[in-house]
């Protein structure tokens, strides 16, 4: 390897990326600005979901159970308190993170396949007591808010989520932290064995993931300016973010970045056109990936000797 | 009706659907067991099965074929699903099972949307039923629970009796050893997978004889089972016998009395308040997690 990507100097190049996006919402059409907007939001689901099924290797298949509980509990601050909307998505993005907290205790504390289906039926659950409870949801009919008069500001909040998201994740790649959650990922016994309360961070990772699903799901509703159990508990964004993430690579720092990026507004589009067919796609993508790539593109990549000085150089 | 006899038929209801869900989860529960694989696509194992028999129907094939065949496809597609699926990731930690399940439960969910619509269908109910003092109890309902009981004994006995079911007992108990003693291990655990997808077949059979569903019942399905297993403790059979119970009855009472949002409720609270109290299971001996 004597190429030398001078060019990509890594931390030149992500000020430049950055300041791109920061100036997107004043120099772009609206239609790339709702674009580029989607694909954040895809990004940080995708991230969400890796912090707890990624690196602890307990796979989650509806933590959009949470996106939910964010969205109603921001859709109900902003309706009944009149509460500004970016502090209304910070306190259901709270409230989601709470309600994670005793759940993760009960179904986190045990091996085995509890928490993949606690979380399926918890998804189910809310969706059905969404519809149910009216006086609280106002049932099917949804919660109407005041429509959204600058695109700009949803724009920023999703920007910001995905690069804390980010953020925090670069972090857990080099911290003693994230080398715990993958000590779990890979021997849990072996993990309490040197002293690491396992629970505690899985837990940890969970309120996390909880707590960015849930604030995405507050500026969702807002940006939609509507909610209805099928908006709050969105089935096919449940499982687009699970294949988001595998596709880029599980437990990785860029992974549900290209993950995201890759299929996020193709899915928009098979989704429009294919309203049934194309899960029946994601479903052999998905299995395609466990089966032949189960580290996903970039662990595709770590075994290609040519592309291993970029990801070197990123990271 | 009075109060007594009241309570009375919601039993024995909650009695008769018991015994259905019982098999379905002694099927998981047994796959479980052998491959200490988690097969999230059982309950659309289940909608598969009873979506034969009702294609079949309306083409005019009477159940006593329909559900044979059922039974088959099923058995075909689980030993499929096993083979060139589930191990290819046997030696892999469950979260690559559990998401290649996932997998195939999208596959199948969304093949069955677009084959049979997201409607609600039924086969034409059995009329026919039998009076005993108060209570009533309908024909079709009490010979789909004796043969759900005959189907459970069935399996009991093959497991506990001949020598398939030591063969099976043996991969469970150590499969190493197992795999030393002669046993081909790949085989059985293909052959498990096949006989618990027949137990899923055949309960979705009885249930769209019984209720109407649509191909997205694995979704409410699959809880409900996986609560039944983990309530009678994973690879206990006869604690899933009672665990079925518990959800069944809980399911009934609340459905009844209640509505059926909060039988949801309380399915999932029995799912956690298990997990929290006895997540050996409420037959299980206790053992270390």
């Amino acid at each position: 390897m004597k190429v030398r990507f001078s060019l990509l100097q890594p931390l030149g190049l992500f000020v430049v990326i950055l300041m791109v996006l920061v100036l997107l919402p004043m120099i772009a059409s609206t239609y790339l600005v709702t674009f580029v907007l989607t694909l954040f939001m895809y990004i940080a689901l995708a991230y969400s979901w890796n912090f707890i099924s990624g690196y602890t290797g307990y796979i989650s298949f509806g933590q959009i159970a949470l996106f939910g509980i964010g969205s109603y509990s921001c859709a109900i601050f902003i309706l009944k308190w009149h509460l500004h909307w970016v502090l209304a998505s910070a306190a259901g993005s709270v409230i989601s993170g709470l309600f994670a907290i005793p759940l993760g205790l009960i179904m986190l504390r045990l091996k085995g396949p509890y928490f993949a289906v606690g979380m399926m039926g918890l998804f189910q659950f809310l969706a059905a007591l969404a519809a149910s409870w009216k006086s609280i949801t106002n049932g099917a009919t949804g919660i109407y808010l005041p429509p959204v008069s600058a695109v700009a500001y949803i724009y920023f909040a999703f920007f910001g989520l995905a690069l804390v998201l980010f953020l925090i994740t670069w972090g857990l790649e080099r911290s003693v932290f994230g080398l715990r959650l993958r000590t779990i990922k890979e021997d849990e016994e072996g993990a309490e064995s040197l002293g690491i309360n396992a629970t505690f961070y899985k837990v940890f990772a969970f309120v996390v993931s909880a707590l960015s699903c849930g604030f995405a799901g507050g500026v969702q509703v807002f940006y939609v300016s509507y909610v209805d159990p099928s908006t709050a508990f969105p089935a096919v964004l449940n499982i687009t973010m699970i294949i988001m993430c595998l596709l880029g690579g599980m437990g990785t720092l860029w992974g549900p970045l290209i993950g995201a990026v890759l299929l996020g507004q193709v899915s928009e589009f098979l989704w429009v056109h294919f309203p049934y067919t194309y899960l029946i796609l994601y479903g052999c993508l998905l299995a395609f990936i466990i089966l032949f790539m189960p580290s996903g593109i970039m662990g595709y990549f770590h075994k290609q000797k040519i592309l291993r000085g970029v990801i070197q150089a990123l990271q | 009706m009075n109060p007594f006899s009241l309570i009375l038929q919601v039993l024995v209801n909650g009695l008769l659907l018991a015994g259905i869900y019982g098999i379905a989860a002694i099927g998981l529960n047994l796959i479980f067991g052998v491959l200490r694989v988690a097969n999230i696509a059982h309950g659309d194992f289940m909608m598969l099965g009873a979506f034969i028999v009702y294609s079949l129907s309306t083409h005019g094939v009477s159940l006593l074929i329909g559900i044979p065949v059922a039974a088959g496809v099923l058995f075909v597609l689980g030993v499929l699903t096993e083979r060139f699926l589930v191990e290819k990731v046997i030696s892999q930690p469950m979260a690559y099972s559990l998401l290649l399940l996932y997998a195939v439960s999208l596959v199948l969910r969304n093949a069955g949307l677009n084959i049979w619509t997201s409607n609600y269908c039924s086969l034409d109910p059995i009329p026919g039923s039998l009076h005993i003092g108060v209570l009533s109890v309908s024909e079709i309902r009490l010979v789909v629970f004796v043969i759900a009981v005959l189907l459970t004994l069935v399996c009991t006995f093959i497991l506990n009796k001949t020598n398939t079911g030591k063969i099976i007992r043996a991969s469970i108990q150590h499969p190493d050893l197992a795999g030393a003693c002669g046993i081909d291990v790949r085989r059985v655990r293909a052959l498990t997978f096949g006989i618990g997808s027949i137990l899923a077949g055949v309960t979705g059979t009885f249930f769209i004889m019984l209720f109407s569903v649509n191909p997205e019942m694995g979704d409410m399905m699959i809880l409900k089972l996986f609560a039944i297993v983990i309530v009678g403790g994973l690879g206990n059979y006869l604690g899933t016998f009672a665990g079925a119970l518990v959800i069944a009855m809980a399911e009934t009472f609340t459905g009844y009395f209640a509505t059926t949002q909060a039988s949801d409720l309380v399915v999932f609270s029995i799912f956690l308040l298990s997990l929290i109290l006895r997540p050996q299971g409420i037959l299980g001996e206790k053992k270390a997690r």
